[in-house]
């Protein structure tokens, strides 16, 4: 009766494995993106929808309560779930007004059937915007190119 | 008399229905899309991978996502209106199984959801409630023009563009830019 029993465990020992989310505490550089224009190809190649060309529909999207990303020099994409002290990751004050800011960030990844999750304990460095996209793709989407101010 | 709906005809027509009501769902043109609904109980992200307990799934604060039968985590990030996500699509079912019409997208191996209607056991709720709530939230008539275009309306954005301006880099590169392509 043993061997049953001990199959049953470590069938189900594997089972919660595979669902359990691989957890590490890290240090991460990259940029905070618009998660849905980024994987979906909505605005045409990934490329087109980091940096400054994409900032203001980034922030359209992090005001919708679209997920902001970070993507990494490796080409990993995380979806942020929460930072520092604010657990909202729905329109969060703090990665709103980081948007396309290539941040240095210390917090808990995670890896869960094959998506990655971050949250950030805490912004170790912001470099501004320094992917400046707009010289080779304009605005993405035009809708969102600077306009005339109106005049008086 | 003859008879317009002989058996075969019926159950064709059935299967036409079935699977016109199994996914509802209609193409974006994304990138490896596919058309596929989504069944499972709605959970808070956060929650389900930290292991934190939750009863509210963030109160609409926190992203949501779907857990299937099979244990899997499906991040849905998207609504269907502009610029909008789906977790105020989703909140009101909570901790509920429901079913969602929708498409995954994806690329490099992520694949997350768009949803475009939420079935639950007695309704099918078009995934159309965030730009009404946030024009509740702003003051603003839910029918109105501004709510057609709420992301240009948004203190927030407004806010933030007039600090840095619509490239994130100061209003000298937005003017820079507008000269040279001043048509």
């Amino acid at each position: 009766m043993k061997i049953p029993v001990i199959a049953m465990m470590a069938a189900f020992i594997w089972s919660q494995g595979a669902l359990a989310a691989t957890d590490s505490t890290v240090t991460l550089e990259g940029e905070l993106i618009d998660s849905f224009c980024y994987l979906s190809g909505v605005m045409g190649g990934p490329d087109a929808t980091l940096g400054t060309a994409h900032h203001h529909c980034a922030l359209w999207c992090a005001a919708g309560g679209v997920p902001v990303g970070l993507l990494t020099g490796d080409g990993k994409v995380y979806l942020v779930l929460g930072e520092g002290d604010d657990t909202t990751s729905v329109t969060a004050p703090r990665l709103f007004e980081n948007q396309s800011h290539r941040i240095t960030v210390e917090g808990r990844a995670f890896e869960r059937d094959g998506m990655n999750y971050v949250i950030i304990a805490k912004v170790l460095k912001d470099a501004g915007i320094p992917n400046h996209t707009h010289e080779d793709y304009g605005s993405i989407p035009e809708a969102a190119a600077p306009r005339p101010a109106a005049k008086p | 008399m003859s008879n317009q709906f002989p058996p075969i005809r019926l159950f064709a027509l059935g299967l036409v229905l079935m699977a016109s009501s199994a996914n509802a769902a209609t193409s974006w043109n994304l990138t490896d899309e596919e058309i596929a609904p989504l069944t499972g109980t709605v959970v808070d992200m956060r929650a389900e991978i930290t292991g934190e307990t939750t009863q509210t799934c963030g109160a609409g604060k926190h992203q949501l996502g779907i857990k299937t039968a099979e244990g899997k985590l499906i991040p849905v990030i998207k609504n269907a209106q502009p610029f909008f996500g789906a977790s105020v699509e989703l909140l009101p079912h909570c901790g509920k199984v429901v079913t969602l019409d929708g498409l995954y997208t994806g690329h490099s191996g992520y694949r997350v959801y768009v949803v475009q209607a939420v079935q639950t056991e007695s309704a099918t709720i078009k995934a159309t409630t965030g730009v009404a709530q946030w024009a509740v939230n702003n003051g603003f008539d839910p029918a109105g023009k501004e709510a057609r275009t709420w992301y240009r309306h948004d203190p927030r954005i407004k806010a933030a563009i007039a600090k840095d301006g619509v490239f994130g880099i100061g209003h000298e590169a937005d003017e820079t830019w507008l000269k040279e392509n001043a048509e």
